[in-house]
């Protein structure tokens, strides 16, 4: 029983060698001097599956536009893009082990990738050992850029701000278009998202934090909460959460007659918001946003929203937005450094001032997050009603 | 003074579903000595019925409050004719782990047949607030306690004066002696399913209605309160449930208007330790032997 074991495992390990051997061998024959390779590792499947698919969509559209439009010029060569896209399945263990892959198997010159906060973490060792710069469009946590002795991760970058920048803006526009002077700030603190975004908004706040309350996720009820509060001097509430939990809380203060604005990170920006609390309750409140087809950020950003629009028939979201700009910053790295190798792209990636995203114009700082501009999009009966850029 | 009867009210109100779904265990608990770990997601699936004849079938919403309380009893009767009765006369440990089963399978066959995401449950009544005395209470919240009530008084009349009560008190005091005086063991303890079932789909739809918005694990953390406030009552005692649902209800709204909001739900369980501690039966329990 055994031996046949044995013969079984090792038969099994020998067709997945040459299989292995075989996609090498067909992978290596496509590549050409022009070519260079960008790998993709989004989350086409699983959870965070919805973000993912926006995503890939957003960086196979950059690379196609750049291709059509000449490629990335480089010493007065002309090099196109390819991306070889892996799905992660929104799973560390995949997410790690299809970031290899590309690094050791495909020659990827750099990822763009992953979608979320512990896929970066799981891949970050591995991009680092294969010396390849790797792009987040989208996670959020503040320390995924950096190492445990607060040293940057040397080719770990990010196009979306991080959640405490997020935080700190969102106090901002409190402070400066909703001449809020007293808040009460709702808080998830099932994970590092809300009292993240919590503590860098209280240390931004110009006016008075009455009350921070916290919640876990799941948390359907909240009159207790709102009874308690209702008597007190507020003029804005913060909800630093998740669109489900995000639109109870808005539905159950909204019956209760507290009516004040209400402002809210990215996790609020959810279609889902309003269906929970219903339309017409879902007025007077403002979200944190990446991208707003209203309210276009730079110059490329109006251009972008509707080329994509036309090749897919819907404007796109900001996720799509996030890794649109992901794949246009590595192009403007390489061409900036005159040269396609992996140690010039994240050079030019840690150098990168000034970049005109279609998110916003862009300068990536010591920690390699992006400082950019925010918008924060308005809802009135359930709908996208204004969008004001916070610089 | 106001915010104090104002959150006694909210407590209440949250009470009420507690006390409708405690009913449920309280009943099985009485009459076969099983604590049914599905009960939480009968309510779930309740939930999902009447967001089901509502938003599909276009129906008025106590038509099809009463239609998902029927659907749900004959699925109650379904669970137990399949997942206990074959196992009746087995060890104790062997059902609940059937039950705790069939609330595996619930959970996940809707997750997969719907998905996990969360549905807004439709308006079917537009919510509208009153005010006296500086107290608000809308109408969804007076919907939710009257029913709540109603359907409490009906069972308790059930259980004290009609022919299917008395055989239920009768199986549950000896169910040896009752089938020898011609009671039928099997039909008693369908029906006890089927009211308890149907309980717990109101409660289910009322919540739907209350807080817009059902998913699938929607029963699991209500299921487990309704437990403790059996529990807390006295379980198998019915107007222990009741009592025991509302004090669940007002200790938790009352924790969240203290500090200590973020421990609201470790309070109630602690309470649960506190009270098999103190006295095991529970507030409403009598200390009886058990026959040898």
């Amino acid at each position: 029983m055994k031996k046949i074991i044995i013969v079984g495992a090792a038969f099994i390990v020998a067709v997945g060698g040459i299989a292995a051997f075989g996609v090498v061998n067909k992978s290596s024959k496509v590549s050409t001097s022009n070519v260079i390779k960008i790998g993709g590792v989004f989350d086409t499947s699983g959870d965070a599956s919805s973000y993912g698919k926006a995503e890939q969509d957003g960086a196979d559209f950059a690379i196609k536009q750049i291709n059509a439009n000449g490629g990335v010029k480089v010493n007065g060569k002309n090099y196109k893009f390819k991306i070889i896209n892996k799905d992660a399945k929104t799973d560390n263990t995949e997410t790690a082990s299809v970031t290899s892959s590309l690094i050791n198997n495909e020659k990827v010159s750099a990822i763009v990738g992953p979608v979320i906060t512990s896929g970066v973490q799981s891949a970050v060792p591995v991009a680092t050992q294969g010396k390849t710069p790797m792009i987040s469009p989208t996670a959020g946590a503040d320390n995924i850029t950096l190492q445990k002795n607060g040293d940057v991760q040397p080719y770990v970058f990010r196009a979306q701000y991080k959640n405490s920048f997020m935080g700190t803006k969102m106090a901002q526009f409190a402070t400066e278009n909703l001449k809020a002077k007293n808040i009460v700030i709702f808080q998830d603190n099932s994970s590092d998202y809300g009292t993240g975004i919590t503590s860098a908004f209280k240390k931004a706040f110009k006016g008075n934090v009455v009350d921070v309350e916290s919640y876990q996720a799941g948390t359907k009820d909240f009159q207790a909460v709102l009874t308690k509060i209702k008597d007190k001097k507020f003029d804005a509430i913060a909800i630093n959460g998740y669109y489900t939990e995000g639109g109870a809380i808005l539905k159950q203060m909204r019956d209760m007659g507290i009516n004040v604005p209400v402002i809210g990170p990215d996790g609020i920006g959810d279609p889902k918001t309003a269906e929970i609390a219903g339309n017409k309750n879902t007025s007077n409140v403002y979200y944190a946003s990446h991208f707003s087809v209203d309210a276009p950020a730079t110059k490329v950003s109006a251009p972008f929203a509707k080329a994509y629009k036309k090749a897919y028939g819907k404007y796109p979201s900001q996720f799509t937005a996030l890794a649109y700009d992901s794949v246009r910053m590595i192009k403007a790295a390489i061409e900036n450094e005159n040269s396609t190798s992996k140690s010039a792209i994240t050079k030019g990636l840690a150098n990168l001032k000034n970049f005109d995203g279609v998110t916003g114009k862009m300068s990536i700082d010591k920690d390699h997050n992006p400082v950019k501009s925010m918008v924060m999009v308005g809802m009135t009966d359930g709908k996208e009603s204004s969008a004001v850029v916070v610089k | 003074m106001t915010t104090f009867i104002q959150q006694l009210i909210n407590g209440l109100m949250l009470g009420s579903v507690y006390a409708l779904l405690a009913l449920g265990y309280t009943m099985v608990y009485g009459i076969i000595k099983l604590i049914n770990f599905a009960h939480g997601d009968i309510y779930m699936l309740g939930a999902y019925f009447g967001y089901f004849f509502i938003k599909v079938l276009h129906l008025n919403f106590f038509i099809a409050l009463i239609l998902a309380m029927v659907v749900s009893a004959v699925i109650g009767v379904v669970i137990e004719y399949i997942a206990y009765r074959p196992l009746r006369h087995s060890p104790r440990i062997a059902v609940l782990i059937s039950a705790l089963g069939i609330s595996f399978f619930l959970e996940n066959g809707m997750t997969y047949l719907y998905g996990s995401d969360q549905r807004s449950f439709p308006q079917a009544i537009k919510t509208v607030q009153y005010q006296f005395c500086g107290i608000q209470i809308s109408n969804i919240q007076l919907i939710i306690a009257v029913t709540s009530i109603v359907l409490m008084l009906l069972l308790t009349y059930i259980v004290k004066n009609t022919k299917m009560g008395r055989a239920m008190r009768a199986v549950s005091a000896d169910p040896d002696a009752a089938s020898l005086m011609g009671i039928n063991i099997n039909h008693t303890i369908s029906f006890t399913f089927a009211i308890g079932s149907a309980l717990a789909a109101a409660g289910g739809v009322l919540i739907g209605l209350y807080y817009n918005s059902i998913d699938p694990l929607m029963g699991m953390t209500p299921g487990l309160k309704a437990f403790v406030a059996a529990v807390l009552g006295g379980i198998g005692i019915i107007p222990g449930a009741a009592v025991g649902g509302w004090l669940i209800g007002i200790l938790e709204t009352m924790v969240q208007a203290t500090p200590f909001s973020d421990y609201k739900d470790a309070i109630v369980y602690a309470m649960l330790i506190v009270i098999l501690l103190i006295k095991p039966t529970g507030i409403l329990g009598k200390n009886k032997r058990e026959k040898v």
